[in-house]
């Protein structure tokens, strides 16, 4: 399974993860996001500067 | 930051936008068992007098339908076995196998096995190095081959219906890329229950996933830690399919419930359509080689492997 680590800065601050993969270009359908190794989900407001794990796992 | 499950208050570890539903994994295992079982119930599946077999590939879909079927039925006294088809494809059938193996052999699972070797004498590796590698060509083969393959399995098991793990997302494309191949006959075979025409030597091919998005059993493995591979075939090439994909996949994100709103509605058109006479020129036969039911003379398998002995 492929994953990518994301670090979520200044300018990505309140926005939901949804929002943020849409910015990235990621399909929010098509993956899974860890924090911390726990999964979260996408409708999670980002409140803090952190790294986020994406698990794509529709190909 | 932290988002609450909206029944219970505990962590949620996923968002349904098509429900804006935030769910905790207890109650989204329950959720997405509910909807596993309500559609086996809403489409009549399968009945206890059934002799059930799981084609299992390996993959998420195929193990979490087995484990699945397993978990719900294995107490009521429905009786059921997995199968599994080694096509033959070097660095990959191996490392299938050896998942699903190890799984049926924890559960104390039967397993049925056979290869498109054994049936067909040739594997999809061979097939490949004849086609040199041609785009599409081997996986045309390989489906072909299979379903051939499972079909004769159930029969010799005397199984009634063979489950298979095709999801929300892939009915949704495959409706889609009939519907814009005008390719009638094929739009209105799919369904929870594969076929029109009751057959004696065909088993019934039925999706319990059939309104299950493809995400959510992705996270329901991994969730409960099911076991599953995740490597493509070497040989994976699927450009047209992978273009309604990222069609749907998209119009979900800005409209969610697309998916499910198309599923619907072609369920709704299938069941308005008079689907016996657009196929009543299709008189069913016996194929002139393998004498198993076809629509023609001589059926794909048998005209793919006559086609591949010339080359």
């Amino acid at each position: 399974m492929l994953t990518k680590k994301v670090t979520i800065t200044k300018e990505d601050l309140n926005k939901t993860i949804r929002e943020i993969l849409i910015d990235l270009n990621i399909s929010p359908e098509r993956v899974l996001v860890k924090i911390n190794n726990q999964f979260k989900p996408i409708s999670t407001v980002i409140k803090t500067e952190t790294e986020i794990e994406i698990l794509v796992v529709i190909k | 930051m932290k988002v609450v499950c909206e029944k219970c208050k505990k962590d949620a570890i996923i968002y349904l936008a098509y429900g804006r539903h935030n769910l905790c994994i207890d109650h989204f295992n329950n959720f997405f068992e509910s909807r596993f079982k309500k559609t086996i119930r809403q489409y009549k599946l399968f009945s206890q007098k059934d002799y059930l077999g799981v084609a299992t590939s390996g993959g998420k879909d195929s193990m979490v339908l087995l484990y699945l079927i397993n978990k719900i039925f294995k107490d009521k006294k429905i009786k059921f076995c997995a199968i599994f088809v080694d096509e033959g494809t070097d660095n990959y059938s191996n490392k299938t196998f050896q998942v699903v193996k190890d799984f049926c052999k924890k559960e104390s699972i039967k397993l049925v096995t056979s290869s498109h070797k054994k049936e067909f004498q040739i594997s999809t590796q061979e097939i490949g190095e004849k086609y040199n590698r041609k785009e599409g060509t081997v996986c045309t083969y390989c489906g072909v081959l299979r379903r051939k393959t499972l079909n004769r399995l159930a029969n010799k098991e005397k199984i009634t219906k063979l489950l298979t793990g095709h999801n929300l997302d892939d009915e949704a494309q495959t409706v889609l890329m009939n519907l814009l191949d005008n390719d009638v006959i094929r739009f209105f075979r799919t369904g929870p229950e594969t076929g029109i025409i009751d057959l004696k030597d065909t088993k019934p091919r039925i999706k319990p996933f059939y309104m299950t998005p493809e995400k959510e059993i992705a996270a329901y493995a991994l969730y409960n830690k099911i076991p599953f591979h995740d490597c493509n075939c070497p040989f994976f090439r699927t450009a047209k399919r992978n273009h309604f994909r990222s069609f749907l996949n998209d119009t979900e994100v800005i409209h969610p419930g697309s998916k499910f709103s198309l599923i619907k509605s072609f369920l709704k058109i299938k069941e308005l359509s008079n689907i016996e006479k657009i196929i009543d020129n299709k008189q069913l036969k016996k194929c002139k080689i393998c004498n198993e039911d076809t629509s023609q003379e001589i059926c794909k398998a048998c005209q793919l492997i006559e086609k591949i002995k010339k080359i």
